[in-house]
């Protein structure tokens, strides 16, 4: 309920009902979404505000990558604003930081397509989170290592390549 | 677990082309969420990265995982080392100078990532404190007005022929002063330079600009 005051669906008092919209991916899955989830989306916001019925279409999402995305917004949504040094703000604090370790346990291809997914949309939080993954991954691993594990052709001319040591001489032990 | 999807829809093209042609923007985010080594390093994967590790330099975005760092020499290391320390993570990473023992060098200038120094013969040096590149500039005596000659004493200097107009009180006109400016070799840079920029990444290989006093 409190996380419905944040935007403009409005959950009818002591109902539980709350307003819903329907995103539509780019393979015409039809996902129906409480709104205060969807409007974590910058995107979806704007077109919620934009008004018009049928469903807001997303085209440059497809079902699999928008359910993780919603996964993701229905989540967050629901934390109730927090009570400032509450124990229980403290452990949804905890809930959430293990969700979202949990939501990242996916393979590379799927990664790559929620960041483009959560650039698309503007989901702030996500895409934050998923650029930490990535980068948590490439922590301290050489070129290579980078290459090989996201399955990176190395373009480098043999004259780039050898540029690119001499600058980094330091950095590549 | 459904199975992967590559069929049809561009968002699920086989991961190899999907990573390297990850949009520029978003590499950034990616660049900005690690450590400069690390940074470094992502840029030598690939074109499409080193273009967004460019781009994040030349940005001068902040790495808000990059806490400020101490560049400072290290005996503690190894004789002579220079250290890169970040305070934040506790992290020290030995960065290899060739030739230059960093104590007591002036710092003169920075850009892209390079810092400009001088040494005890008040030449230039570019040096690059994340991957320790180093980069000789022409020496002081380049200059066309500066020749190394002596001092009073017989002890090394250099004589700076300013050849400024001065006003000659005796005479009552301005005359050219053709005597030199001598100055100690070591302290010549404080003279000689105010403030050096850099136009171009040394590492590019193009001209960088000095600017003088």
């Amino acid at each position: 309920m409190a996380a419905a005051d944040s935007c403009d669906g409005i959950s009818t008092s002591g109902g539980g009902w709350e307003k819903t919209v329907t995103l539509v991916s780019s393979d015409d899955a039809r996902f129906e979404v409480r709104e205060a989830a969807a409007s974590l989306s910058q995107t979806v916001r704007r077109m919620i505000r934009a008004g018009g019925d049928g469903g807001i279409p997303l085209p440059k999402v497809d079902a699999r990558t928008l359910s993780t995305v919603l996964e993701y917004c229905n989540k967050h949504a629901a934390v109730p604003a927090p009570a400032p040094e509450s124990s229980s703000a403290e452990a949804a604090a905890v809930d959430l930081e293990w969700f979202d370790k949990e939501l990242m346990h996916v393979d590379l291809a799927t990664l790559c397509s929620l960041i483009r997914a959560a650039d698309y949309l503007e989901v702030a939080g996500l895409l934050d989170l998923t650029c930490k993954t990535v980068a948590d991954m490439i922590k301290s691993k050489t070129a290579e290592e980078i290459r090989q594990m996201f399955g990176i052709q190395n373009d480098f001319t043999p004259e780039e390549e050898e540029q690119l040591s001499r600058e980094n001489a330091g950095v590549f032990e | 677990m459904e199975p992967a999807r590559d069929d049809g829809c561009s968002s699920g093209l086989v991961a190899g082309r999907d990573w390297s042609s990850l949009p520029e923007d978003l590499l950034i985010s990616v660049l900005g969420a690690l450590q400069v080594a690390d940074a470094a390093r992502s840029g030598a994967v690939c074109t499409s990265w080193h273009a967004a590790y460019a781009a994040f330099r030349r940005l001068r975005f902040p790495s808000p995982r990059q806490p400020p760092c101490h560049l400072y020499a290290s005996d503690a290391l190894a004789p002579g080392a220079t250290a890169l320390h970040c305070p934040a993570t506790g992290a020290t990473l030995q960065i290899p100078f060739p030739l230059v023992p960093l104590t007591h060098r002036p710092f003169l200038g920075s850009g892209h990532g390079w810092l400009v120094t001088a040494d005890e013969a008040s030449d230039l040096h570019l040096i690059n404190p994340v991957t320790g590149a180093h980069v000789a500039l022409p020496p002081i005596t380049a200059l066309h007005h500066v020749k190394a000659g002596t001092d009073e004493q017989g002890d090394p200097a250099y004589n700076v022929y300013q050849n400024l107009r001065e006003f000659n009180y005796i005479k009552g006109k301005f005359e050219v002063n053709y005597e030199p400016t001598i100055l100690d070799i070591d302290r010549a840079h404080e003279f000689m330079y105010d403030r050096v920029a850099l136009s171009a990444s040394p590492s590019a290989g193009r001209a960088c600009v000095r600017v003088l006093p």
